[in-house]
């Protein structure tokens, strides 16, 4: 026996899944329109609260423990809203000036290794590995493609002489590799559909829901379609 | 039929026909599961053999970051990850890397004190792992970079109090300093914070992270593994199956393979019909403008 | 004071002093200075979160100004408005772990948010019948490498074509990482650049000023 709670918010969710499916119909919808808005809308006010709820525990809380610094954050988060205002949007200034410089140095210092000399490291490696073909294989072709693709990016000087042709084989590989992150992107939109389509189906008491919606769904879509209301009222 | 039309059609395939063709593929399994085999790939092993060496006495940092929009993607991963973690006594301290991770989170741990049950309170029942005791949820803690490096400094200085308000006093957590004091980072992101903890949290105490990607983030993440600052990573459904058969407990991710192979092996079809159609295509309209300039 | 805050200078001098006061506890082992940098953090963290109200006053904003124009769709806008103010209402009232405010994002957020990503695999399929066509050197490898890794992540190939899977791995574990450790290195050096710009003053845009 399934709750009113799970069962009354499963049928709001197919509904509104079938109307975001709408937009495979082609033409804007009045379900899809009403499927966007309802998302944007929640997900603003949840984050509204939830940020909330953050700030406060973060910025104003420290302050009964004798920290009144994180608390600063909170005026100068407010000071930020006045960049809507053109006549004070200068003081804005302030707080984005301040966020700019520590997130600097936040992200700086660290990155500096963890996506440039740890990198490097990682592509000089050895190209004969006693005893693992394969490994040797995949460690030849890393730092051979790095360094091949690298200068098909060179785009301050002439590719002339041998740089041409390490260039042209670098276009190549970058083409191939291209291919193999379009399939793994596509393995991950499918995974979110299949696992969605799931929760939809299973348990089985859903499934005749899922149909019914569907069927209510795309038949709303034609039959608005077929009098030319649809985009009358969408947005 | 003429031969030049069948070329055509093939190149120039009806959109609705293709995304029938995909729906019936994925709700058909979903409905009939068709038990299709699966092999098992190392970095899940690899994955594996990271939960399967906690105990005890390790204390894991769970990083929650897939939202709604990465969930019914890792899902699997993340029930069959979190069932080991459950089981090994590890204790846990869970984060937040969106706003919509509590709603997540009580799908799979459920709320003791609402009396809602979730996915794995079955496995909280069998094992008793409690809340306070074994695991605590600090919230929506990991907002931004610059508070993911200050909770990598100093946890106490950020947060004191659980996502309730209840303080955290008197629990495991006042053991625990800073991001050295983990064990093991296991992250589940569509990309939020990864790149964050990857460079506070594990570059500068050398924690042991693993990853659960979405497919998106999987080339992006990888040179991560290489470099040993990421240590594992499961790839996507398919990884999420490969874990609940490694760890014996079939659900959602090997339900869904079925779909997975047979959708796959369509989108090859179509590339491959796309192409046979599109030269044949031309190849006759080719022949058909010299007949007629002839 | 108006005139000093209005002063390219004034913002380049915070933006220098925060910047030296976080990456300067590592050149000087000070109490004082490692707690103010700390503080320093999280006070940004604080207001980078804060960053939600603009968004908040932009959306309220542009809706009912559509709305008063009777823009096309106007139902829409003000059905937004509603139920962003109704939502964060429910929040705190009841509180953000709350039963009421779940129901919201189960019914709502959990299936739009799922299938806005996922609408996606349909139109990458019709991509790869309607448009992928190897009509060059460069298409047709892209094409062969897709269709090898395709094969490969489709967990039935393992069983009866191991020899695909591992290609496929092959192919990801070799081109694919080093396309992004490329671009991984190539963002990461545009980042320092940019980054050391700003703090010289030379990217002024970066904090509202028009220019270099």
């Amino acid at each position: 026996m399934v709750e009113f709670y799970e069962f009354s918010y499963t049928l709001v969710a197919i509904l509104a899944s079938w109307s975001m499916y709408a937009t495979l119909y082609g033409k804007p919808s009045p379900f899809r329109s009403w499927a966007e808005s309802s998302f944007i809308g929640f997900t603003m006010g949840l984050n509204l609260v939830v940020v909330f709820n953050y700030v406060l525990r973060t910025g104003w809380e420290p302050i009964s423990r004798g920290n009144w610094m994180p608390a600063v954050g909170i005026l100068l988060g407010l000071l930020m809203i006045l960049r809507l205002f053109p006549k004070y949007s200068y003081i804005s200034r302030i707080p984005i000036a301040i966020s700019l410089g520590t997130n600097l140095a936040i992200s700086l210092r660290t990155t500096i290794f963890t996506g440039f000399i740890n990198q490097i490291q990682a592509t000089i490696v050895p190209f004969w590995i006693p005893g693992n073909l394969y490994q040797s294989i995949l460690n030849t072709t890393v730092s051979v493609s790095v360094v091949l693709m690298l200068s098909f990016f060179l785009y301050s000087t002439e590719l002339k002489g041998p740089l041409k042709y390490t260039s042209k084989i670098g276009e190549y590989a970058l083409y191939v590799a291209l291919g193999a992150v379009f399939a793994q992107t596509f393995m991950g939109r499918l995974g979110l559909l299949s696992g969605y389509m799931q929760s939809i189906l299973d348990p089985a008491w859903k499934i005749p829901y899922t149909f019914g919606f569907l069927i209510i769904v795309f038949a709303g879509v034609l039959i608005l379609d077929r009098y030319g209301l649809l985009e009358k009222y969408s947005d | 039929m003429s031969q030049g039309n069948i070329f055509k059609t093939m190149a120039t395939l009806d959109r609705r026909v293709i995304y029938l063709l995909i729906f019936l593929l994925v709700l058909a399994p979903t409905l009939r599961p068709l038990g299709l085999p699966i092999t098992i790939t190392q970095p899940t092993i690899t994955f594996y053999s990271y939960l399967q060496d906690l105990d005890e006495s390790d204390v894991v940092w769970a990083a929650w970051e897939t939202g709604f929009s990465a969930w019914n993607e890792l899902k699997a991963g993340i029930i069959a990850t979190y069932r080991e973690v459950i089981k090994s006594g590890a204790k846990m301290v869970v984060a937040f890397g969106t706003v919509e991770d509590i709603a997540v989170f009580k799908l799979v741990f459920g709320d003791p004190d609402d009396g809602v049950r979730g996915i794995l309170t079955p496995e909280l029942e069998q094992y008793d792992y409690q809340y306070g005791r074994d695991y605590v949820v600090l919230g929506y803690v990991l907002v931004n970079e610059a508070s993911t490096s200050s909770l990598a400094a100093d946890l106490h200085a950020v947060v004191t109090n659980d996502y309730k308000g209840r303080t955290l006093a008197g629990t495991f957590y006042d053991d625990l300093v800073n991001a050295g004091s983990f064990s093991l980072i296991i992250d589940f992101s569509p990309g939020m914070q990864t790149n964050a903890m990857i460079r506070h949290w594990v570059m500068d105490y050398g924690t042991p992270m693993i990853e659960g990607a979405i497919g998106v983030n999987i080339p992006s993440l990888a040179p991560y593994i290489d470099t040993g600052h990421l240590k594992a990573m499961l790839q996507s459904t398919r990884g999420s199956a490969e874990l609940e058969f490694l760890a014996g407990v079939p659900g959602p991710g090997l339900t869904s393979m079925d779909a997975f192979t047979l959708v796959h092996y369509l989108v090859v079809l179509f590339i491959i019909m796309g192409n046979i159609g599109y030269f044949g295509w031309e190849k006759n309209a080719k022949q058909t403008t010299r007949t007629a300039a002839g | 004071m108006a005139s000093l805050l209005r002063r390219k200078e004034t913002s380049l001098i915070l933006i220098g002093l925060s910047f030296f006061i976080v990456t300067g506890v590592y050149f000087f082992n000070v109490a004082t200075l490692n707690n103010f940098s700390n503080n320093l953090v999280l006070m940004v963290s604080v207001l980078n979160a804060m960053s939600i109200l603009l968004a908040l006053y932009s959306q309220t904003r542009r809706s009912l100004l559509l709305f008063r124009q009777k823009a096309h769709g106007w139902p829409y806008q003000i059905y937004l408005v509603i139920i962003i103010y109704l939502m964060a209402a429910l929040g705190f009232i009841y509180g953000q772990s709350s039963q009421q405010f779940m129901w919201f994002q189960y019914a709502i957020l959990n299936p739009t948010g799922s299938v806005i990503y996922s609408v996606l695999a349909f139109y990458m399929a019709s991509a790869c019948a309607r448009a992928f066509r190897a009509r060059s050197p460069q298409a047709a490898m892209l094409l062969i490498s897709g269709i090898i890794v395709l094969m490969g992540q489709a967990p039935l190939t393992g069983v009866f074509a191991p020899f695909l899977g591992a290609a496929g791995t092959y192919l990801t574990s070799s081109f694919a990482m080093a396309a992004s450790r490329v671009f991984t290195m190539s963002v990461t050096v545009g980042a320092v650049v940019l980054g050391v710009r700003i703090i010289t003053g030379k990217e002024s845009s970066a904090i509202g000023f028009e220019g270099g």
